[in-house]
């Protein structure tokens, strides 16, 4: 057992680049994501016949054709919702973020299924079940939608104006939430006196969030139990299942949830979403088990989308080129209805994060969260936090340029000094630790900043411009809620860990088994993760916010203690001696100086033993297992620099990202292999929206980009050639791991990085790139420069 | 409806297939063999790549009925003995999958890519998966996978 513990120890713990557990069955192609589950019951397969209308009073639905056709069971809408008694799609922050006015938000009901109104294209109208899916296909092509249009409005400044009236009859506006933050006639006078001040306009794209996996679901109902049951994709199966109870109407027993493998979410599959609610009422009507999966065309109009806001910043400095104040005007699309999360990724989460490491003394935020006549927006990677950061970079890169000043003394003069903490920002959060000032020298010299004038000149003798630019970020992460962890060990060795969040690609289990393998001493190949089960968990916060190593893990090592607390009891019984003598060291109950020792599994196998032979006193835990809920810990405060280097060619528009150096403090790594993937991962989705994606609608509501033929996603030959990734850690304080949370970070840093660096080519070379706003396409480049 | 006879990873199959049935949908719902994965419907994406006679192909582009007498390997087909490929232990190495639902297509191409040209450069390994789209990785260690796959 000595052995075994040497090679634990050495082999896998914490701050290893381990490589995942997860893997082989992926790379078998042995991974099963929702739609390569197969029902042992008969299935039916459903297709959904979509709004092509982006407004409009229903005046019918006649699906009688339809289903008269070969093979087709039934065909569901708004009637079946409303007989069995459906509700609406909540957004939890209904009540949490209140207006100026004092009032939540303005939430029309999220229906499964239109009803008297359509409020976009794609919005699910009718639900069409049929022995195949092709047969599904073919009846809804007979499906008559009588529509009276209406004009469309999809543009939140537009549907924000006067004299336009709601798309929503219940409401006045299409305004649902006008959110304030700070004191506007204050810091308008802060900025008024101010020596100087820069402003900047900015659009934040609106984009196809594009997890590869593309929505499904599987849903069954049983009249014995009056209870359904769903596999879908999700982020969090606690939180997720309670609000489908809800919406059915049953206990949270009665409402039995699975997720399997997800092939990516980025925010974007946390909530029920109308076809599931469909397949269960289907499940329950026809008494069959019901197949749902979506095409990725269908999925450009019934995702949630990604970002879409307007911005109107200001940013006052005084003589000494220090920050003053900054004033911030938000204008976001929601979309026809409010997702999930509501508006907080364009209102509270640009608030937390657009002051960053940066000692800024007064903001004033105001953010409208406007309908439209799109698809809902809900969270994409960062939800706010890749905005703040954006707009503050930008404010200050143009701030340097029209104050003559080098931009990385700007950020010197402003970024909060290591003996300001703990620090409260301007937006109100304290943050523990830090080291801005010594992760931004790091990162000037790991990009070898000082040398980029020879790189220039190289690419001038090539003909290209080239630029440079640094951010730093810090961004707000792992928002607190109530996780849970359990560790419970199974007849066959194996040691199964729960926790109510969800993995989506981050490889939770080879994070976790390293965090356990290190404070129990069991070999991390034991362990096994279970967090898509509903029964299985008692609370969730699920995964988004980058929290997952911060609640889940440190909830598990939370429960480690009861596993150990248990451990000591039951070896002091089977050693016959006291409780308070045994030690715990390196998976062995012992004590010291004695013969008495035991590894941590064996004796859970002594212990399970003794329960099924009826010999283990009921006064003693009935096993090593630990579970408890409780409380996360406080948000943690990841900071970095990141620098770009990009080069132009002036004849042809194209820009490319050629190195990003990206130095980070996500305090301790529970394993730098992965991190390293979150943050590159995130790069890309930064240099994707700054320089191709781009999601349009016409004036109709139709999509412009609605397939990867027209909506540009990143390719292989797009990335960059040069990337650094270095980890520069001030262990967090608020958390027993130490850690910051990584997930968002990469894309946080990125987003204005790229974007400044190519400012700064255009501004190399005297053209004016102040203003700038993405998609830098090579098409605008080109116009730009000639 | 259409008989076709084909070998998949080292196995015969005689089925019966619809005129219209995509390779993909006959490999993964009626076959079961559901490593090979749908990711678009415009032929982008690469999720579904496996190899007929040898050619990395889009599963998702070619009709059931067209390939009648090929031999076909899927990525379920292409560890042997329980053993990885060498591409695959690559791809677990370099951290070169993150959801992995783009994976298998990617592994079949990069198979593809290095049984054509044995020593790509990292040009031609980008420009080999114009293809593919993978939305977790950025796509950096899957070029390093590769890169280190042409060493061993």
């Amino acid at each position: 057992m000595d052995d075994f513990n040497d090679l634990t120890f050495t082999k896998f713990s914490v701050g290893q680049s381990v490589s995942r557990f997860e893997d082989p069955e992926l790379l078998r192609g042995e991974g099963t994501y929702t739609d390569d589950i197969k029902s042992e019951s008969q299935t039916l397969e459903a297709f959904v016949f979509r709004s092509p209308y982006a407004h409009g009073k229903i005046i019918d639905i006649n699906v009688d054709e339809a289903k008269s056709q070969p093979g087709v069971i039934d065909i569901l809408t708004y009637k079946d919702m409303d007989q069995e008694k459906i509700g609406s799609i909540p957004c939890l922050t209904a009540d949490k973020l209140k207006g100026k006015d004092g009032n939540g938000i303005k939430v029309p009901p999220l229906v499964s299924l239109a009803k008297d109104k359509v409020y976009y294209v794609g919005q699910p109208v009718a639900f069409v079940i049929a022995d195949t899916l092709n047969n599904a296909k073919d009846a809804a092509e007979l499906i008559s939608l009588e529509i009276e249009e209406y004009d469309v409005i999809v543009d939140p400044r537009d549907a924000m104006a006067v004299d336009t009236s709601s798309i929503h009859p219940t409401l006045n506006d299409n305004i649902a939430l006008d959110w304030e933050y700070g004191d506007e006639s204050e810091v308008d006078k802060l900025i008024e006196r101010a020596k100087y001040k820069t402003s900047i306009e900015l659009r934040n794209s609106r984009l196809i969030i594009s997890a590869m996996e593309p929505r499904a679901c599987m849903a069954s109902f049983d009249s014995e139990t009056n209870s359904y049951d769903l596999h879908s994709p999700s982020q969090g199966l606690f939180g997720f299942s309670n609000i489908l109870a809800n919406i059915f109407n049953v206990d949270r027993d009665q409402m039995h949830c699975h997720t399997p493998s997800v092939g990516g979410s980025f925010g974007m599959k946390s909530s029920p979403y109308p076809e599931y609610i469909a397949s269960l009422v289907a499940a329950k009507k026809t008494g069959k088990t019901i197949k749902w999966k979506d095409t990725r065309t269908d999925s450009f109009l019934s995702d949630t989308h990604g970002r879409d806001s307007w911005i109107d910043a200001t940013i006052a400095f005084d003589d000494n080129k220090k920050m003053v104040a900054a004033k911030i005007q938000v204008v976001a699309n929601s979309g026809a209805f409010m997702g999930l999360m509501g508006p907080m990724a364009q209102s509270m989460n640009i608030k937390n994060n657009f002051c960053g490491a940066y000692d800024l003394p007064k903001m004033y935020v105001n953010s409208k969260a406007v309908y439209t006549n799109t698809t809902p927006i809900g969270a994409y990677r960062g939800a706010g936090r890749p905005e703040g950061v954006y707009i503050m970079e930008r404010l200050l890169e143009k701030a340097a340029i029209e104050m003559m000043i080098d931009p990385v003394e700007l950020r010197k003069i402003n970024l909060i000094k290591k003996d300001q903490f703990p620090y409260q920002s301007a937006a109100g959060l304290n943050y523990d630790s830090g080291d801005f000032h010594s992760v931004l020298q790091d990162a000037l010299e790991t990009a070898d900043w000082a040398n980029f004038s020879q790189r220039q000149e190289e690419s001038k003798k090539n003909g290209l411009y080239r630029g440079r630019a640094l951010t730093y970020y810090l961004e707000v992460t792992a928002p607190p809620g109530k996780e849970m962890g359990r560790i419970r060990f199974e007849d066959n060795g194996e040691v199964t860990l729960v926790s109510g969040n969800l993995d989506y690609g981050q490889g939770h289990l080879t994070s976790f088994a390293q965090i356990m393998s290190d404070k129990l001493g069991i070999p991390m190949e034991n362990f096994k993760l279970l967090q898509g089960d509903s029964k299985e968990l008692i609370a969730g916060t699920g995964t988004g916010g980058s929290r997952t190593a911060i609640s889940g893990g440190t909830l598990l090592l939370k429960a480690s203690n009861i596993v150990i607390s248990n451990g000591k009891k039951l070896a002091a019984y089977l050693f016959d001696e006291d409780f308070e003598s045994v030690e715990f060291n390196n998976g062995n109950f012992e004590i010291p100086n004695t013969n008495h020792k035991i590894n941590i599994l064996e004796l859970s196998k002594e212990i399970k033993q003794l329960i099924k032979d009826q010999k283990l006193p009921g006064s003693l835990p009935q096993g090593l297992d630990g579970e408890l809920a409780e409380d996360t810990p406080p948000c943690s405060f990841p900071n970095g620099c990141h620098i770009s280097e990009v080069e132009i060619n002036p004849k042809t528009g194209v820009v490319k990202l050629i190195k990003h150096t990206a130095v980070n403090d996500f305090g301790n790594l529970i394993n730098p292999l992965l991190v390293e993937g979150q943050v590159l991962g995130g790069i890309i989705q930064a240099q994707g929206q700054i320089m191709m994606e781009n999601l349009c609608y016409d004036d109709y509501g139709q999509l412009l980009s609605g397939s990867y033929m027209d909506y540009t996603m990143p390719k292989a030959a797009d990335i960059p050639k040069e990337f650094v990734f270095k980890s520069h850690p001030v262990p967090c304080e608020t958390n027993p791991l130490g850690i910051k949370g990584c997930g968002e970070a990469g894309i946080s840093g990125a987003l204005p990085t790229i974007m400044n660096a190519i400012v700064n080519a255009l501004e190399s070379n005297d053209v004016d790139g102040k203003n700038l706003n993405m998609p830098v396409t090579s098409e605008k480049m080109w116009e730009i420069i000639n | 409806m259409v008989k076709i006879n084909i070998n998949i990873n080292n196995k015969a199959y005689s089925e019966e297939v619809e005129d219209n049935t995509l390779l993909v949908e006959l490999l993964r719902d009626k076959l079961g063999l559901t490593g090979t994965h749908v990711g678009c419907d415009t032929s982008q994406c690469g999720a579904c790549v496996i190899h007929v006679d040898g050619d990395s192909v889009k599963s998702c582009t070619v009709l059931a009925a067209q390939v009648n007498g090929k031999n076909l390997t899927t990525v379920e087909g292409l560890a042997s003995e329980g053993q990885l490929h060498p591409i695959q232990k690559s791809f677990q190495n370099n951290h070169a999958l993150q959801c992995g639902f783009c994976t298998p297509g990617l592994v079949m191409s990069a198979v593809d890519l290095l049984k054509k040209n044995s020593s790509p450069s990292e040009d031609e390994i980008r420009d080999w998966f114009e293809g593919h789209i993978c939305r977790c990785t950025g796509y950096k260690n899957i070029i390093k996978a590769v890169q280190e796959a042409i060493t061993q």
